[in-house]
């Protein structure tokens, strides 16, 4: 499988992140996704199920009863801007 | 009171020979000192950690009941949870974040009266084996300050290590409590998967987390281990079963299986000479030693680094600068104020590990990566239960070295994960693995054993493991005031 840059710009736009170092970080990329093929040597697994939780039957459910949350003040204060008792974010459409 | 075992500390407060208030002066005169060498911490409040210790003589004083931690300092991971005091994870996205809430594990020590002692320095949200993954810069490893004290709980095992503080919470999603405990000369334990509540950990890979306790002995880490176990209605995954162990030394035989050399991966001559050792000794009490080969494991560290960065790429979309933490300050519209945000916000690892999961994840390549990984873990678990139908624990060394130097193998992602091939499993497959010092190596560093048993075994294990603190008698302590 081969990556490259253009891959990496994709990746970083669906992460939302912006990479600086995009040479280096395609090297790196692409060394650990190599290493993953190792995986094709691997043939015993199709039958098996895709196991996403390690621990059978663990599931539990409680009563959804009405309670106290958590103080609308304390929540609004972690954020940098708020503005009449709301987040604040930028414009979504130019 | 630095050599005092916590129980020890506890009946001292206890019957009054020593204050609670004392104990924790004493702690933070010396976890400063210690701090100093090591950077173990990420915050440290004396003031809070004096108030909780002046509640506690002031029960004493009025004759109340005394929890089990009563006065005992407690390091806790800059990944739990803690309401007003600074949680961080170790980034610079969360780095004056103030939470509203307590996690269930800190309710549970608070409500038992141990000290919530500092928030210990790591990995930046828990990626990585050696500690120099942190936003607050790497910790030292007590026994050589030139080296790592392994990740991602670094801080609290170098702490506990150190006796800085003599109990600490770590959290562990591929090796996180029991790669430090090994490399600081310490024990570190993963529960099964549910036994201790996920509630206010801050997430990496959900279905892999799992808070667990490090201490210098199994008596200590074992009452750690009884105060944060059990049923929580926020956790959907947690386990409805309490336990209270009280470690005993039973008569009973078991089989044990040593793992075979994996292909690719040298152990010390040091390490594989104290395990002989510790077999023959292991015979001698009766106990039938067979030696297993699985070849699988070959795979793991391919399976893990898919599935737990896929998780984490879901995980941290919360961090996106709007609710809270780290927020960019220059940006036109929304799209840019999110990719500035997180990419400022987040270190190197972090990002990496974010696009391995969103790239195994994205369409095309689900099924070749996340979905092929996800059945492979079927199959690793369908193994697994079957070795523990024929067997009680498999034994293998936590870490294929010991501690190495800050820096060799920071700039060689790859190598590094390589560091987590003998504890990933039980991650994998959800079952509990303490790692327990049995000797020095040459240069005077831990070696490690890592013991494994089937799901829900923790008692088991636990007792197999002070079974082994007996018969081991490690002596190793880290030569640092």
């Amino acid at each position: 499988m081969e990556i490259n840059k253009d891959l990496v710009k994709k990746i970083s736009k669906l992460s939302q992140l912006k990479i600086k170092d995009l040479d280096e970080f395609t090297e790196e990329f692409s060394k650990i996704v190599t290493y993953f093929e190792k995986l094709d040597k691997f043939k015993e697994y199709e039958n098996h199920f895709p196991l996403v939780n390690p621990i059978e039957n663990n599931l539990t459910l409680r009563e959804d009863m009405p309670k106290e949350g958590l103080e609308k003040e304390r929540i609004l204060n972690s954020s940098s801007t708020v503005k009449d008792d709301h987040f604040e974010v930028p414009k979504i459409i130019k | 009171m630095k050599k005092l075992k916590a129980i020890e500390l506890r009946k001292k407060i206890e019957n009054k020979e020593l204050r609670a208030k004392e104990v924790a002066e004493y702690f933070l005169k010396r976890a400063k000192k210690i701090d100093e060498q090591l950077n173990i911490f990420i915050t440290l409040d004396e003031e809070r950690i004096l108030k909780q210790a002046e509640k506690i003589d002031e029960k004493i004083e009025k004759g109340k009941k005394l929890g089990k931690l009563a006065g005992i300092p407690v390091g806790i991971k800059d990944n739990i949870i803690t309401k007003n005091l600074r949680t961080t994870c170790g980034s610079k996205m969360l780095e004056n974040y103030l939470p509203p809430y307590n996690a269930t594990v800190i309710e549970k020590i608070e409500k038992e009266d141990g000290i919530i002692f500092g928030k210990t320095n790591m990995d930046e949200f828990a990626m990585g084996s050696s500690n120099e993954h942190s936003y607050f810069g790497p910790v030292k490893n007590p026994y050589d300050i030139n080296r790592v004290p392994g990740g991602s709980s670094g801080g609290s095992a170098a702490g506990v290590s150190s006796m800085a503080f003599p109990l600490a919470l770590g959290s562990d999603t591929g090796g996180s409590i029991r790669q430090p405990a090994s490399f600081c000369g310490i024990n570190g334990f993963k529960p099964t998967y549910g036994r201790v509540s996920r509630y206010g950990l801050v997430a990496f890979a959900s279905s892999m987390d799992q808070i667990g306790p490090l201490g210098r002995n199994m008596k200590d880490l074992t009452l750690l281990y009884n105060t944060i176990n059990g049923y929580d209605n926020k956790d959907s995954t947690s386990l409805n079963k309490k336990q209270s162990i009280d470690l005993n030394i039973s008569d009973k035989k078991y089989k044990i299986g040593f793992l075979k050399p994996l292909k690719d991966v040298s152990v010390s001559e040091e390490y594989l000479k104290r395990e002989e050792e510790i077999k023959s000794e292991l015979s001698k009490n009766g106990h039938k030693i067979v030696e297993i080969d699985i070849p699988e494991l070959e795979y793991v560290v391919a399976i893990y680094y898919i599935l737990a960065p896929s998780e984490a790429s879901s995980n941290l979309s919360r961090f996106d600068g709007v609710r809270y933490g780290y927020r960019t300050e220059k940006y036109e519209a929304m799209e840019e104020f999110y990719s500035k945000t997180r990419g400022d916000g987040f270190g190197k690892e972090v990002k990496r590990r974010i696009m391995i999961g969103t790239f195994c994840l994205s369409a095309g390549y689900y099924d070749a990566y996340y979905n092929k990984a996800l059945k492979i873990r079927s199959f690793l678990k369908n193994k697994f239960k079957s070795l523990f139908s024929n067997l009680d624990f498999i034994v293998n060394p936590t870490t294929p070295t010991t501690a190495y130097k800050i820096g060799e193998k920071i700039s060689n992602p790859l190598e590094m994960y390589f560091s987590d091939i003998f504890t990933i499993n039980a991650n994998l497959i959800g079952a509990p693995a303490i790692s327990i010092p049995i000797g020095l190596d040459n240069k005077g560093l831990p070696l490690g054993m890592h013991i494994l048993s089937n799901e829900m075994e923790d008692e088991k294990v636990l007792n197999f493991a002070y079974f082994l603190e007996n018969l081991i008698n490690f002596k190793g302590e880290p030569d640092i005031e």
